[in-house]
Protein backbone atom coordinates (compact mmCIF):
# COMPACT_ATOMS: atom_id res chain seq x y z
CA UNK A 1 0.00 0.00 0.00
CA UNK A 2 2.75 2.38 1.08
CA UNK A 3 4.78 1.49 -1.97
CA UNK A 4 1.97 2.18 -4.42
CA UNK A 5 1.27 5.59 -2.78
CA UNK A 6 4.94 6.53 -3.06
CA UNK A 7 4.91 5.43 -6.68
CA UNK A 8 1.84 7.53 -7.38
CA UNK A 9 3.44 10.61 -5.75
CA UNK A 10 6.62 10.07 -7.78
CA UNK A 11 4.65 9.65 -10.99
CA UNK A 12 2.64 12.82 -10.28
CA UNK A 13 5.81 14.81 -9.56
CA UNK A 14 7.38 13.52 -12.78
CA UNK A 15 4.30 14.52 -14.83
CA UNK A 16 4.30 17.98 -13.20
CA UNK A 17 8.00 18.41 -13.90
CA UNK A 18 7.56 17.39 -17.53
CA UNK A 19 4.64 19.76 -17.94
CA UNK A 20 6.62 22.68 -16.48
CA UNK A 21 9.65 21.85 -18.66
CA UNK A 22 7.69 21.80 -21.91
CA UNK A 23 5.70 24.89 -20.96
CA UNK A 24 3.60 24.48 -24.09
CA UNK A 25 6.52 25.27 -26.40
CA UNK A 26 6.92 23.63 -29.80
CA UNK A 27 10.00 22.15 -31.39
CA UNK A 28 11.23 22.60 -34.95
CA UNK A 29 14.29 21.18 -36.64
CA UNK A 30 15.47 24.01 -38.88
CA UNK A 31 18.24 24.09 -41.47
CA UNK A 32 20.45 26.84 -42.81
CA UNK A 33 22.29 25.60 -45.85
CA UNK A 34 24.91 26.87 -48.29
CA UNK A 35 26.35 29.45 -45.93
CA UNK A 36 29.26 30.80 -47.97
CA UNK A 37 32.50 31.54 -46.17
CA UNK A 38 34.88 33.45 -48.39
CA UNK A 39 38.40 33.82 -47.04
CA UNK A 40 39.84 36.75 -48.96
CA UNK A 41 43.35 36.07 -50.16
CA UNK A 42 46.22 36.25 -50.07
CA UNK A 43 46.02 34.00 -47.03
CA UNK A 44 48.99 33.38 -44.76
CA UNK A 45 49.79 30.26 -42.80
CA UNK A 46 47.86 30.24 -39.52
CA UNK A 47 44.35 31.14 -38.43
CA UNK A 48 42.28 32.93 -41.07
CA UNK A 49 38.72 34.18 -40.61
CA UNK A 50 35.67 34.41 -42.84
CA UNK A 51 32.27 35.76 -41.84
CA UNK A 52 28.80 35.43 -43.27
CA UNK A 53 25.96 37.80 -42.44
CA UNK A 54 22.68 35.95 -42.04
CA UNK A 55 19.36 37.80 -41.75
CA UNK A 56 17.15 35.96 -39.29
CA UNK A 57 13.76 35.12 -40.79
CA UNK A 58 11.89 33.21 -38.11
CA UNK A 59 8.73 32.88 -40.21
CA UNK A 60 10.73 31.01 -42.83
CA UNK A 61 12.75 28.99 -40.34
CA UNK A 62 9.72 27.93 -38.30
CA UNK A 63 7.40 27.78 -41.33
CA UNK A 64 4.83 29.91 -39.50
CA UNK A 65 2.87 32.93 -40.72
CA UNK A 66 2.96 34.73 -37.38
CA UNK A 67 5.91 34.60 -35.00
CA UNK A 68 5.96 36.43 -31.67
CA UNK A 69 8.91 38.66 -30.78
CA UNK A 70 11.41 36.70 -28.68
CA UNK A 71 9.65 33.48 -29.63
CA UNK A 72 12.75 31.28 -29.55
CA UNK A 73 13.19 29.83 -26.08
CA UNK A 74 16.01 27.43 -26.82
CA UNK A 75 18.22 26.84 -29.85
CA UNK A 76 20.77 24.09 -30.06
CA UNK A 77 23.03 23.25 -32.98
CA UNK A 78 22.41 19.64 -34.02
CA UNK A 79 24.93 19.40 -36.83
CA UNK A 80 27.47 21.55 -38.64
CA UNK A 81 29.07 20.37 -41.85
CA UNK A 82 31.69 22.35 -43.76
CA UNK A 83 32.43 21.44 -47.37
CA UNK A 84 34.88 22.63 -49.99
CA UNK A 85 34.27 22.82 -53.72
CA UNK A 86 35.19 19.59 -55.42
CA UNK A 87 36.54 21.19 -58.64
CA UNK A 88 40.03 20.28 -59.78
CA UNK A 89 41.64 23.67 -59.09
CA UNK A 90 39.80 24.30 -55.82
CA UNK A 91 41.50 24.13 -52.45
CA UNK A 92 40.46 21.28 -50.20
CA UNK A 93 41.11 20.27 -46.63
CA UNK A 94 44.68 19.13 -47.26
CA UNK A 95 45.82 22.67 -46.45
CA UNK A 96 43.36 23.27 -43.58
CA UNK A 97 44.41 21.87 -40.22
CA UNK A 98 41.43 22.84 -38.07
CA UNK A 99 38.07 24.62 -38.18
CA UNK A 100 36.22 26.59 -35.49
CA UNK A 101 32.68 27.86 -35.97
CA UNK A 102 31.46 30.81 -33.88
CA UNK A 103 28.42 33.03 -33.77
CA UNK A 104 28.34 36.83 -33.28
CA UNK A 105 25.63 39.47 -33.00
CA UNK A 106 25.83 43.26 -33.18
CA UNK A 107 23.94 43.55 -29.89
CA UNK A 108 24.95 42.75 -26.34
CA UNK A 109 25.03 38.97 -26.77
CA UNK A 110 28.63 37.80 -26.49
CA UNK A 111 30.40 35.79 -29.18
CA UNK A 112 30.16 32.03 -28.72
CA UNK A 113 32.18 29.15 -30.16
CA UNK A 114 29.69 26.48 -31.14
CA UNK A 115 31.60 23.80 -33.03
CA UNK A 116 35.10 22.72 -33.97
CA UNK A 117 37.17 20.13 -35.74
CA UNK A 118 40.83 19.61 -34.89
CA UNK A 119 42.36 18.02 -36.85
CA UNK A 120 40.37 17.95 -40.07
CA UNK A 121 40.23 14.83 -42.24
CA UNK A 122 42.23 15.68 -45.36
CA UNK A 123 40.87 12.67 -47.24
CA UNK A 124 37.31 13.95 -47.45
CA UNK A 125 35.74 17.08 -48.91
CA UNK A 126 33.10 17.32 -46.20
CA UNK A 127 33.95 17.90 -42.55
CA UNK A 128 31.50 17.21 -39.73
CA UNK A 129 32.33 19.49 -36.82
CA UNK A 130 32.22 18.46 -33.17
CA UNK A 131 29.52 20.43 -31.35
CA UNK A 132 30.04 22.46 -28.19
CA UNK A 133 28.10 21.01 -25.26
CA UNK A 134 27.26 24.33 -23.61
CA UNK A 135 25.80 26.23 -26.53
CA UNK A 136 22.22 27.46 -26.23
CA UNK A 137 22.08 30.11 -28.94
CA UNK A 138 18.41 31.11 -28.57
CA UNK A 139 19.28 34.78 -27.98
CA UNK A 140 20.87 35.05 -31.42
CA UNK A 141 17.73 33.82 -33.16
CA UNK A 142 15.73 36.53 -31.40
CA UNK A 143 17.81 39.22 -33.16
CA UNK A 144 17.65 40.53 -36.73
CA UNK A 145 21.00 39.27 -37.91
CA UNK A 146 23.65 36.77 -37.05
CA UNK A 147 27.27 36.63 -38.18
CA UNK A 148 28.50 33.09 -38.73
CA UNK A 149 32.27 33.14 -38.26
CA UNK A 150 34.55 30.37 -39.48
CA UNK A 151 38.20 30.20 -38.48
CA UNK A 152 40.40 27.98 -40.58
CA UNK A 153 43.95 27.15 -39.55
CA UNK A 154 45.84 27.01 -42.83
CA UNK A 155 49.10 25.09 -43.15
CA UNK A 156 50.55 27.02 -46.10
CA UNK A 157 50.30 30.44 -47.72
CA UNK A 158 47.57 30.62 -50.35
CA UNK A 159 47.77 33.35 -53.00
CA UNK A 160 44.08 33.14 -53.71
CA UNK A 161 40.62 33.28 -52.18
CA UNK A 162 39.35 30.21 -50.38
CA UNK A 163 35.65 29.39 -50.30
CA UNK A 164 34.00 26.92 -47.94
CA UNK A 165 30.32 26.19 -47.44
CA UNK A 166 28.38 25.48 -44.25
CA UNK A 167 25.24 23.42 -43.69
CA UNK A 168 23.78 23.79 -40.23
CA UNK A 169 20.90 22.03 -38.52
CA UNK A 170 19.26 23.32 -35.34
CA UNK A 171 16.66 22.26 -32.84
CA UNK A 172 14.56 25.35 -32.11
CA UNK A 173 12.15 25.37 -29.15
CA UNK A 174 9.66 28.19 -29.53
CA UNK A 175 6.34 29.62 -28.31
CA UNK B 1 12.05 79.28 -49.10
CA UNK B 2 11.37 75.62 -49.90
CA UNK B 3 14.86 75.38 -51.41
CA UNK B 4 16.45 76.79 -48.24
CA UNK B 5 14.58 74.30 -46.01
CA UNK B 6 15.55 71.37 -48.24
CA UNK B 7 19.18 72.49 -48.32
CA UNK B 8 19.23 72.83 -44.50
CA UNK B 9 17.74 69.35 -44.01
CA UNK B 10 20.24 67.87 -46.46
CA UNK B 11 23.15 69.63 -44.73
CA UNK B 12 22.09 68.36 -41.29
CA UNK B 13 21.71 64.81 -42.63
CA UNK B 14 25.13 65.01 -44.26
CA UNK B 15 26.65 66.27 -40.99
CA UNK B 16 25.18 63.32 -39.05
CA UNK B 17 26.32 60.83 -41.66
CA UNK B 18 29.85 62.26 -41.67
CA UNK B 19 29.97 62.12 -37.86
CA UNK B 20 28.80 58.47 -37.90
CA UNK B 21 31.34 57.44 -40.52
CA UNK B 22 34.15 59.24 -38.68
CA UNK B 23 33.22 57.51 -35.42
CA UNK B 24 33.29 54.13 -37.14
CA UNK B 25 36.64 54.92 -38.81
CA UNK B 26 38.16 55.99 -35.50
CA UNK B 27 37.12 52.68 -33.97
CA UNK B 28 38.87 50.82 -36.77
CA UNK B 29 42.23 52.17 -35.58
CA UNK B 30 42.17 49.27 -33.12
CA UNK B 31 42.59 46.84 -36.00
CA UNK B 32 46.07 45.41 -36.45
CA UNK B 33 48.52 43.08 -34.77
CA UNK B 34 49.47 43.76 -31.14
CA UNK B 35 51.97 42.29 -28.70
CA UNK B 36 51.30 42.03 -24.94
CA UNK B 37 54.06 43.16 -22.54
CA UNK B 38 55.26 39.60 -21.84
CA UNK B 39 56.04 39.11 -25.56
CA UNK B 40 54.72 35.54 -25.45
CA UNK B 41 51.93 36.06 -28.01
CA UNK B 42 50.72 38.29 -30.82
CA UNK B 43 47.08 39.19 -31.18
CA UNK B 44 45.37 40.32 -34.36
CA UNK B 45 42.36 42.58 -33.80
CA UNK B 46 39.65 42.41 -36.47
CA UNK B 47 36.12 43.70 -36.86
CA UNK B 48 33.13 41.37 -37.14
CA UNK B 49 29.88 43.24 -37.69
CA UNK B 50 30.09 46.32 -35.47
CA UNK B 51 32.35 44.80 -32.83
CA UNK B 52 36.07 44.15 -32.44
CA UNK B 53 37.71 40.80 -31.67
CA UNK B 54 41.33 39.78 -31.13
CA UNK B 55 42.74 36.36 -31.95
CA UNK B 56 46.13 34.88 -31.16
CA UNK B 57 48.13 34.66 -34.39
CA UNK B 58 51.54 33.82 -32.96
CA UNK B 59 52.80 32.10 -29.85
CA UNK B 60 56.38 32.08 -28.58
CA UNK B 61 55.84 28.50 -27.41
CA UNK B 62 53.44 27.20 -29.99
CA UNK B 63 53.83 23.55 -29.02
CA UNK B 64 52.97 21.79 -25.78
CA UNK B 65 56.36 20.64 -24.37
CA UNK B 66 54.72 17.48 -22.98
CA UNK B 67 53.12 16.27 -26.20
CA UNK B 68 55.08 18.13 -28.88
CA UNK B 69 51.76 18.99 -30.50
CA UNK B 70 50.36 22.52 -31.08
CA UNK B 71 48.85 23.94 -27.88
CA UNK B 72 45.08 23.82 -27.48
CA UNK B 73 42.71 25.58 -25.11
CA UNK B 74 43.06 22.85 -22.46
CA UNK B 75 41.70 25.03 -19.64
CA UNK B 76 38.40 25.91 -21.37
CA UNK B 77 35.55 25.57 -18.84
CA UNK B 78 33.54 23.86 -21.60
CA UNK B 79 35.30 20.48 -21.87
CA UNK B 80 33.95 19.90 -25.37
CA UNK B 81 35.93 22.90 -26.65
CA UNK B 82 39.35 21.99 -25.26
CA UNK B 83 40.64 20.90 -28.67
CA UNK B 84 40.39 24.44 -30.08
CA UNK B 85 43.93 25.43 -31.16
CA UNK B 86 45.41 28.27 -29.10
CA UNK B 87 46.91 29.76 -32.22
CA UNK B 88 43.84 31.35 -33.72
CA UNK B 89 41.99 31.51 -30.39
CA UNK B 90 39.89 34.64 -29.93
CA UNK B 91 40.99 36.00 -26.55
CA UNK B 92 39.47 39.49 -26.97
CA UNK B 93 35.75 39.51 -27.68
CA UNK B 94 32.84 41.87 -28.30
CA UNK B 95 34.50 45.29 -27.96
CA UNK B 96 32.47 48.33 -28.98
CA UNK B 97 34.04 51.70 -29.76
CA UNK B 98 32.70 54.33 -27.36
CA UNK B 99 34.67 57.37 -28.59
CA UNK B 100 37.67 59.10 -26.98
CA UNK B 101 39.96 56.17 -27.93
CA UNK B 102 38.10 53.78 -25.64
CA UNK B 103 36.60 50.36 -26.50
CA UNK B 104 34.31 48.78 -23.91
CA UNK B 105 31.76 46.01 -23.24
CA UNK B 106 34.30 43.34 -24.17
CA UNK B 107 36.03 40.47 -22.41
CA UNK B 108 39.57 39.10 -22.27
CA UNK B 109 40.30 35.40 -21.86
CA UNK B 110 43.38 34.08 -20.09
CA UNK B 111 44.22 30.69 -21.62
CA UNK B 112 46.63 29.97 -18.74
CA UNK B 113 43.75 29.50 -16.29
CA UNK B 114 40.62 29.42 -18.47
CA UNK B 115 39.21 32.59 -16.88
CA UNK B 116 37.35 35.36 -18.67
CA UNK B 117 37.50 38.93 -17.38
CA UNK B 118 35.64 42.11 -18.23
CA UNK B 119 37.95 44.38 -20.18
CA UNK B 120 38.41 47.96 -21.32
CA UNK B 121 40.85 49.00 -24.02
CA UNK B 122 42.31 52.51 -24.12
CA UNK B 123 44.56 53.67 -26.94
CA UNK B 124 47.14 55.93 -25.31
CA UNK B 125 48.83 56.56 -28.66
CA UNK B 126 48.33 55.02 -32.11
CA UNK B 127 50.83 52.25 -31.29
CA UNK B 128 50.03 51.60 -27.61
CA UNK B 129 47.03 50.03 -25.90
CA UNK B 130 46.23 49.89 -22.19
CA UNK B 131 44.32 46.66 -21.75
CA UNK B 132 42.57 46.58 -18.38
CA UNK B 133 41.04 43.30 -17.25
CA UNK B 134 38.84 43.16 -14.16
CA UNK B 135 36.14 41.24 -12.33
CA UNK B 136 33.24 43.36 -11.14
CA UNK B 137 34.90 46.69 -10.35
CA UNK B 138 37.24 48.28 -12.88
CA UNK B 139 39.33 49.91 -10.14
CA UNK B 140 40.34 46.45 -8.87
CA UNK B 141 41.67 45.28 -12.22
CA UNK B 142 45.10 44.96 -13.78
CA UNK B 143 46.42 46.83 -16.82
CA UNK B 144 48.80 45.45 -19.41
CA UNK B 145 50.44 47.57 -22.11
CA UNK B 146 50.32 46.21 -25.64
CA UNK B 147 52.40 47.51 -28.54
CA UNK B 148 51.42 47.56 -32.19
CA UNK B 149 53.50 45.41 -34.50
CA UNK B 150 54.49 46.78 -37.84
CA UNK B 151 53.82 44.01 -40.33
CA UNK B 152 56.02 43.79 -43.40
CA UNK B 153 53.99 42.84 -46.42
CA UNK B 154 55.27 39.78 -48.24
CA UNK B 155 56.66 40.50 -51.69
CA UNK B 156 55.22 38.45 -54.48
CA UNK B 157 57.85 36.17 -56.01
CA UNK B 158 58.75 36.90 -59.63
CA UNK B 159 57.81 34.19 -62.07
Amino acid sequence: MFKSKTLLVLLGTWILLCASCNNGSKVKIAEINNVEFEFEGPLYEGANTAQYLYSVDLKKLLEQNIVKEGAIKKAVLNSAIITADSCEDCYNFESIKSLVLSIVSDGEIPMKEIALLNPTDSKTNSQTLKLAEEADIADYFNTDKIYWVLDADISEDIDDNLVLFGDFKFELRYD
Amino acid sequence: MKKIILTSIFSVMLLFMTAFVNQSDKGDRLKGVWEPSNGRARVKIEKIGKKYFGKIVWLKEAKDPKTGKPKTDKNNPDESMRDVPLRGYRMLKDFVYKGDDIWEDGTIYDPLNGSTYNCIIKMSDPNTLDIRGYIGVEALGRTDVWKRLKIKKKKKSKK
